[in-house]
């Protein structure tokens, strides 16, 4: 999957030093850092990439294909199959259980079977809240819920907005160690957002927003 | 998809779409029992054979009963008959106005005097093939109502010793008639259940009449076509010109219009549920989808497109309509069953309990209901 740049920049970001903005920039079967202080449009790059922002200077091609031309099935499709995402804000339903988000995704995508996810449950600790509301778990919590979630479909490339960032070390280990197999496993790709950390994990290029 | 139901609808819209629902059964039943009820009526009233024809003839007075003159209907009231503006038509029967004899040969001898009418053909309720005259055919066919065999069967075969005729062998009789000195031969080739009289073909009695009777024709009484027998004008007008009818038809045509504005008022109060719950569903889909635009939203971003989502609103939407076309037609078929045998009490007999064309109504209003749900709801999501 390549996922192109042109000259892009959101409309409220202004600045003139950046590696993405306003530049034309790349991904090819690459792992990327992109890798940002605070406040430097960490999750505008996030809403772009994931075709969550449409309202951008330039453009932003996908296999080709300018985003503007995508329609609301296309864009499923390509969060089906094509581009798997952590987000910062995790959008879990907190009317729903540990596992009923997750089954949420898995049944759009029929991607794992029911063994498999409570296998994932289980690595990342989460067995005992299973049947939980995600009401009741932490932040850390949920942003395992998310990282399982966000496994539970076929991907070229997975885009992750400080997926660690409310995590101990041992977790951390834990994720970056199945991210690494379903990658290799897959031969997928990922796009890390991160304040500064790679968090061990190895990367073909970074970038400064 | 149990989840995502969970996420797009919350306890309280659960409890208006129940309400809905319910409005939906009533308003459905309520249609499909006016409709069923309206056809029954049909039956019962025999609207398609004779609800739009009334006979009408000259009333008779106690003088011209001494003196032996006839009150005749003239041409000028049928043509003011005719302007009236509930006639479709109104035209004077032919009668013949010379002798007629008819005997039979063969098993029984029988030799009467008969009469006979005439009205063109396309105010007959049933025009058999063989009703047909041309100028010189020797045969004349001959249309009688059900009540003159009635009055054979029921009254003059007794009396006379004859045997009683079914249709089918009243039919197969042939005789002859004999008008001056001219011989033709006859059959009864139909039944009419419009006219109590004895019907010949229109062409035949006018050639009859001026051959017979030196053109001479007079009008004893006339058939008016018309889609409402009660109306006040045509009533006055009956009334002033001393015309005589057959009260029984009017009543009927009465009954039948009370019934058919009784049925048009539970028809209206079904079609008010139906609006009803339209309503109801329509707004708290709108203010469920308003509510839940949030998890929508996440919806979508995780991956769900608005058609999919929008697919899973329809599910349920479906379910109801299955649920209120399955509870109408119990309801619906139960309540005609039941009718139908307090009816048979007073000796009515319905033969088709169910209509297809009701039926096909009562799949159809809900089939409409859903193309505007799911096209409003398309609509709704697009916005987000």
């Amino acid at each position: 999957m390549i996922l192109l740049l042109q000259n892009s920049k959101p409309n409220h970001i202004h600045t003139d030093q950046s590696d993405i903005w306003l530049n034309t920039v790349s991904f090819e079967n690459e792992n990327i850092l992109i890798s940002a202080p605070s406040g430097t449009g960490k999750t505008s790059i996030f809403n772009i990439l994931y075709l969550n922002d449409n309202q951008f200077e330039g453009s932003y091609l996908i296999n080709g294909t300018t985003s503007n031309e995508l329609d609301d099935t296309a864009i499923s499709n390509l969060r089906t199959n094509g581009i798997s995402a952590i987000f910062q804000d995790l959008k879990l339903f907190e009317e729903l259980s540990l596992l009923d988000n997750i089954l949420l995704k898995n049944q759009l995508t029929e991607h794992y079977s029911k063994d498999q996810i409570d296998q994932l449950i289980d690595q990342l600790g989460l067995k005992e809240q299973t049947h939980q509301s995600v009401k009741t778990l932490s932040h850390g919590q949920r942003q395992r819920v998310c990282f399982i979630r966000a496994l539970c479909q076929p991907f070229d490339y997975i885009i992750m907005d400080e997926p660690f960032s409310h995590l101990d070390t041992a977790n951390i280990k834990v994720m970056t160690e199945i991210l690494k197999e379903e990658l290799e496993y897959r031969n997928a790709n990922m796009i890390l957002l991160s304040l500064e950390q790679d968090y061990g994990l190895a990367f073909h290029k970074t970038y400064h927003l | 998809m149990a989840n995502i139901q969970k996420i797009l609808w919350s306890d309280k819209h659960k409890r208006y779409n129940n309400i809905a629902l319910l409005f939906l059964i009533i308003g459905l039943s309520i249609s499909f029992l006016s409709l069923q009820l309206s056809d029954y009526s049909n039956v019962i009233f025999d609207q398609k054979a004779n609800a739009d024809f009334i006979l009408v003839g000259k009333k008779t007075s106690f003088l011209s009963s001494l003196n032996g003159s006839r009150n005749n209907i003239s041409k000028e009231e049928i043509e003011a008959l005719n302007q009236i503006e509930c006639v479709e038509e109104a035209i004077g029967f032919n009668s013949n106005q010379f002798e007629i004899k008819a005997n039979t040969e063969g098993q029984f001898r029988l030799s009467l005097d008969i009469f006979f009418e005439s009205i063109p053909d396309h105010l007959l309720d049933h025009v058999p093939a063989a009703f047909k005259w041309q100028e010189s055919q020797k045969f004349i066919p001959i249309l009688v109502s059900k009540e003159i065999l009635n009055i054979w069967n029921f009254g003059f075969s007794q009396s006379q010793g004859l045997p009683q005729l079914d249709v089918a062998t009243v039919t197969s009789i042939p005789f002859k008639v004999t008008i001056g000195k001219d011989s033709y031969e006859s059959r009864i080739v139909g039944i009419t259940n419009r006219y109590p009289t004895v019907l010949v073909p229109h062409n035949f009695l006018s050639y009859a009449n001026q051959k017979y009777a030196s053109g001479r024709n007079v009008m004893n009484r006339a058939v008016i076509k018309t889609a409402n027998s009660t109306d006040p004008t045509l009533q006055v007008f009956i009334k002033e010109h001393q015309l005589d009818f057959n009260q029984d038809q009017i009543l009927k045509d009465k009954i039948n219009s009370a019934l058919s504005i009784m049925l048009r008022i539970f028809s209206g109060i079904g079609m008010g549920f139906l609006v009803l719950s339209m309503c109801i569903l329509l707004l708290q889909l709108m203010l469920n989808i308003e509510q839940s635009k949030n998890n929508i939203q996440m919806l979508n971003t995780i991956g769900y497109s608005k058609l999919v989502i929008s697919k899973s609103y329809m599910k349920r939407i479906y379910k109801m309509m299955a649920i209120s076309v399955i509870s109408t037609l119990a309801i619906g078929i139960s309540i005609s069953y039941f009718a139908i045998q307090i009816l048979q009490q007073y000796l009515i007999e319905i033969e088709q309990i169910l209509y297809i064309k009701n039926i096909l109504v009562i799949i159809a209003i809900p089939a409409i209901l859903v193309l505007i749900i799911s096209r409003k709801i398309k609509t709704s999501l697009n916005n987000f």
